[in-house]
This record gives C-alpha cells, sequence and structure tokens, in this order.
C-alpha cells in the first residue's frame, strides 16, 4: 500500500531530457510515444506549456513503507527530437486535434511515453522488449513464460495523486483489487511496476509492487 | 521449454501493438483503419509466438489467448474477438479459478462491452442479418437500406473482415470494380489466411486496376505460387488461360505454362474442397487442350465431374467451355467466401 508523500521542504530536482530515451530503450519503442507526450502534457493555459514541465514524482521503490518526493523537471529539444522522426512535428499537430475517440488513445499512449522516462530515471539499463494490451504488465522487461517483468502504466488526465492511488488500490467496496493488487495476485510476474502519471495537476508515481 | 524464437515473436506483436496505437492516436481514415490491421497482425504474432514454445503452460496458453482476444477487441473486429474469446474460455478452464480471475479482469468487461455493442448494432441492421447471403438481388429501396444498414456497421466495427467483403460483393453487384477492389483489399488486409478473399481478390484484379498492374500482381502471385492455396492456384491458372487466348503465340506457350504449373500445385494440395478440386481438375484438362492446339469442349467439363452445374446451367453459358469455367469458378467462390 502506498503511504503518504513525504513533506520535505527541498525536494531533489531531476532532469529528464526526453531525446534521452532515444538512448535508453529501443528506437520502436520511442518513435511513437513521443509525439503523444509532446500533444498530452502541455495542455492548459500559456503558463502551464512552460518548460521544463515539473511533475510531483512519487517514488516507491521496494519494500520502502513511504514514498520518497521528488521534483521531475522534463524538457526536450525539439529540433534533437526531430532528426529522429522527420513527421514529429505533424504527427503531434494530429494527436492534438483529435476527437474524443482519439484522446483515450493519446493518453495511453503519453503514458506509455512517459513511463520510459521513469524507467530512465528510476530503473536504468531496463529496456522494454514487449508490450501487452490485454493483461498487466503493460510494458514488459522479461517475457520468459511464467517469470515476467514489467511496468503496469496509467495515465490520467485530471485528479492528481488522489485519482492514482485510486488506480494503484481499486476500492474493497467496488470489489475491485487496483492495479496493485492485481499484479501481486498474478502467479505468472516475479516483478512489477508501476507507471502513473496525472497531467493536471502533474503528478507521477512510480512504485516497485512486486517482490 | 523456452525457444529463443518466442522473445522474439511476442516482441514484433509488440511493436505492431504500439504502432497501432500510435496511429490511432493520430487518427484519420485510412491511418485508422491500418492501426486496427496492425492490431490483427499483432494476435496473429501472438499466435506464432506461442507455437514456438515447446509444451507451454496453461497459464502462458492463457495469457496468449488472452492477449489475441484484447487486439481483436481494441481492433474492432468481434467476431473474431468471439473466436478468440471461445480459446480463452477453453484455456482458462485448466486452471483455478483464483489464477483465472485476476487474468481475465481487463480483457473481460472489455470483450463483453464490445459484443453487446455488436449485438445492438445488429439489432438495428436486420437487412444486413437477413439477406446477406444473396445481395446480389437487391433492389431499389431495399438496396438503399441495406447500404446504409452497412455503413453504419462497418463505421463502427471497421476492423470487421466479413463487413468489407459484403461491401465488395455490393459494390461489384452494383458495377462498381474498383470500390469492389478497394473493399476486397481491405478485407484481405484484415484476414490474410482467408483463402477465398485472396482468391476473390485475384479475380476482380483485372477489372479494378490498368494491365501493368495486373501483370506485376500476377507475377507477384506466380512467385508464390508453390505455397499458394489452391483456390488461387485455380484463379491464377484461369487468368493465364484468358490471357493465352488473347494474347500473341510468342506469349501464349509461356502462359499456359504458367497455367498448367498452378493447377498442378493446387492439385497437390492437402484437404482441397471438392467444388475447387473439380474446378482445378477442369482447368488442368482446358490447359493440356489449349497447350495441343485443340479446342476445349464441354466434354472435359463433364470429365471432371462437373457435369451436373453444366447441365443445370442456361444454354447461352454453355456455349464456350473456358467461359462457362469461368463464371462457375466467380460464383463458388463468392458463395464460398459469402
Amino acid at each position: 500500500m502506498s503511504g503518504p508523500a513525504t513533506t520535505l521542504h527541498v525536494m531533489r530536482v531531476v532532469d529528464h531530457p526526453l531525446e534521452r530515451l532515444y538512448a535508453d530503450q529501443d528506437f520502436d519503442w520511442v518513435v511513437d510515444t513521443v509525439p503523444a507526450v509532446l500533444a498530452w502534457v502541455p495542455a492548459g493555459a500559456r503558463k502551464r506549456r512552460r518548460r521544463p514541465l515539473r511533475f510531483t514524482l512519487h517514488h516507491q521503490p521496494a519494500s520502502a513503507p513511504v514514498s520518497e518526493r521528488l521534483l521531475l523537471r522534463l524538457d526536450w529539444d525539439l529540433a534533437q527530437l526531430e532528426a529522429r522522426d522527420r513527421a514529429l512535428t505533424e504527427r503531434t499537430a494530429r494527436m492534438r486535434a483529435g476527437r474524443t475517440a482519439q484522446r483515450e488513445h493519446v493518453t495511453e499512449l503519453a503514458a506509455y511515453g512517459l513511463a520510459l522516462v521513469g524507467i530512465s530515471l528510476l530503473l536504468p539499463g531496463r529496456r522494454v522488449v514487449s508490450m501487452r494490451k490485454g493483461l498487466p504488465p503493460d510494458l514488459l522487461f522479461d517475457v520468459t513464460p511464467g517469470a515476467l517483468r514489467g511496468v503496469e502504466v496509467a495515465g490520467r488526465s485530471r485528479g492528481g495523486l488522489a485519482a492514482l492511488n485510486a488506480l494503484r488500490l481499486g476500492s474493497a467496496a467496488a470489489d475491485d483489487l487496483g492495479k496493485q493488487g492485481v499484479l501481486r495476485e498474478r502467479r505468472d510476474i516475479v516483478e512489477a511496476h508501476l507507471s502513473l502519471w496525472c497531467a493536471s495537476p502533474r503528478v507521477f508515481v512510480i512504485a516497485k509492487v512486486k517482490p | 521449454m523456452t525457444s529463443e524464437q518466442y522473445p522474439l515473436g511476442v516482441g514484433e506483436a509488440g511493436k505492431l501493438k504500439l504502432r497501432a496505437t500510435a496511429l490511432l492516436a493520430e487518427g484519420g481514415e485510412a491511418r485508422v483503419f491500418e492501426g486496427l490491421a496492425l492490431l490483427h497482425d499483432a494476435a496473429r504474432a501472438e499466435a506464432r509466438a506461442l507455437q514456438v514454445l515447446e509444451h507451454p503452460s496453461a497459464e502462458v496458453r492463457l495469457a496468449s489467448a488472452v492477449e489475441q482476444c484484447a487486439c481483436f477487441v481494441e481492433g474492432r473486429a468481434p467476431t473474431l474477438a468471439a473466436r478468440a474469446w471461445g480459446q480463452v474460455l477453453d484455456t482458462a478452464r485448466a486452471l483455478p479459478e483464483n489464477a483465472v480471475g485476476p487474468m481475465l479482469a481487463r480483457l473481460e468487461p472489455r470483450y463483453l462491452r464490445l459484443v453487446a455493442d455488436f449485438v445492438g448494432a445488429l439489432r438495428k441492421a436486420p437487412r444486413l442479418a437477413r439477406t446477406s447471403a444473396s445481395v446480389e438481388f437487391l433492389q431499389g429501396r431495399e438496396l438503399r437500406r441495406y447500404l446504409r444498414e452497412l455503413e453504419t456497421l462497418r463505421s463502427r466495427f471497421p476492423g470487421t473482415p466479413g463487413l468489407w467483403w459484403s461491401t465488395c460483393r455490393l459494390e461489384q453487384a452494383q458495377g462498381r470494380p474498383r470500390a469492389a477492389w478497394a473493399a476486397i483489399q481491405r478485407a484481405v488486409r484484415l484476414d490474410p489466411d482467408n483463402v477465398h478473399y485472396a482468391a476473390v481478390r485475384l479475380l476482380l484484379m483485372p477489372r479494378a486496376l490498368p494491365t501493368k498492374q495486373v501483370e506485376a500482381l500476377l507475377v507477384e502471385t506466380y512467385a508464390g505460387i508453390q505455397r499458394a492455396p489452391p483456390e488461387v492456384c485455380l484463379v491464377f491458372a484461369l487468368h493465364e488461360m484468358a490471357r493465352a487466348r488473347r494474347g500473341t503465340p510468342a506469349t501464349r506457350a509461356t502462359r499456359l505454362e504458367r497455367a498448367l504449373e498452378a493447377v498442378i500445385q493446387g492439385r497437390s494440395r492437402q484437404g482441397t474442397p471438392p467444388e475447387v478440386s473439380q474446378s482445378l481438375h477442369a482447368a488442368q484438362l482446358l490447359v493440356t487442350e489449349q497447350r495441343k492446339g485443340h479446342e476445349a469442349t464441354l466434354d472435359l467439363l463433364y470429365r471432371a465431374g462437373l457435369g451436373e452445374a453444366v447441365v443445370s446451367s442456361p444454354a447461352g453459358k454453355r456455349v464456350d467451355a473456358f467461359r462457362f469455367l469461368s463464371q462457375h469458378v466467380t460464383q463458388a467462390l463468392t458463395r464460398h467466401a459469402a
């Protein structure tokens, strides 16, 4: 279970340039998620689009009773990103202009992209090798049958830490185990992390939930 | 035992899913369709990956079935998702309930929602369900209503190959070969393993494409004739025979040779349906006569077992043995795919 975020007067600051993902992960996992990150995160008023984007990051490593609170500053060099994906600007524009049905996919894709940021920062050296649609975890580091390792991902437009905790822990009243409960119950998963993001307010939770 | 190929297989499937999600997020009719098609590809890649494992556990088989079904659910293909759901239920029987529950927690509500949507949409499309086997006979107001129902259903479930196949038949019946071609292309893209779609695609090609493209596609088909299903071999042979009849003596021999190779390949396949087998036999007899420079007669069709079809056809159709066989094959393939 997630403990309350510790109150610190000075938060440790971590910087992450988005283009670093191309060094940390295979090209295919990055190129399709970056436009969604650009389309999804900088929503709202001009002030909210100012870069670097600041996220409150709640990091809970294995067996830590409480999470550490950090300040994540996410930035990017558009020229460097465009050097990897020449259609980046058009793709981002198309994702921004999308209708409701499309927006769900943008949120999903952006959450994958931001999960890659979380992996770069807090699980260095881990590389995504596959992804799943039908059962958690979404992003896999290791697909060994019966001994899966990976990250379960979710993104929310609003609701902040409370919305992310509800996703994580579910609700006993609604017979919902939450993402953490499902991952812990699954016998074929040996290592699982959660990567949960909220766009407004900007909150990021990354937690190791198994073992 | 874990094969080294398994991680590559599920890795490929994963990348297809991510690419599909990106296309769906970008929107636009063509991109969305390609995104749905990639999800179908991903489901097939998951199935192939499972096949390389020796004795996979029930849990691994269930995980693969769940993933395949989820791809079809997200790929807006309720009929294919239903087929995969059957596999999910069947595999789940081998596992205790407390293991199955968490594995179906995400898929089950999504699958049930898709099916409920599809059933609801079908209820509002009574003509589609009632007349799907005889669209060629629809006219006037009934035709327009059928079209409207089909378009509505297709816009909601564009990943369903059968809906593109119905569109193809309807367009063909209305004398719009290019639209029919575009529809069959989409049916084939979604379900490339369906041999009837592949054969009908080959059948429609000359009516929709310029000669150069037709020739290029015939060359491509011939290059893969040793692995082609018998239906494709048959249609390829008929195309070459038709072109041999119209072509110069110099090209005639080559075309008839290719036609003969195709029918021999087609006849060598196991489990060929009897009507396809008879037509292949008839094509072989016709092409053999053509190669000798003889006139092909109806007797050859009788010898191949098509006598019943010959006597029950109108007299006008029985004038030319080759044209009779072509029309017979067209009808048989269209009926079968329906």
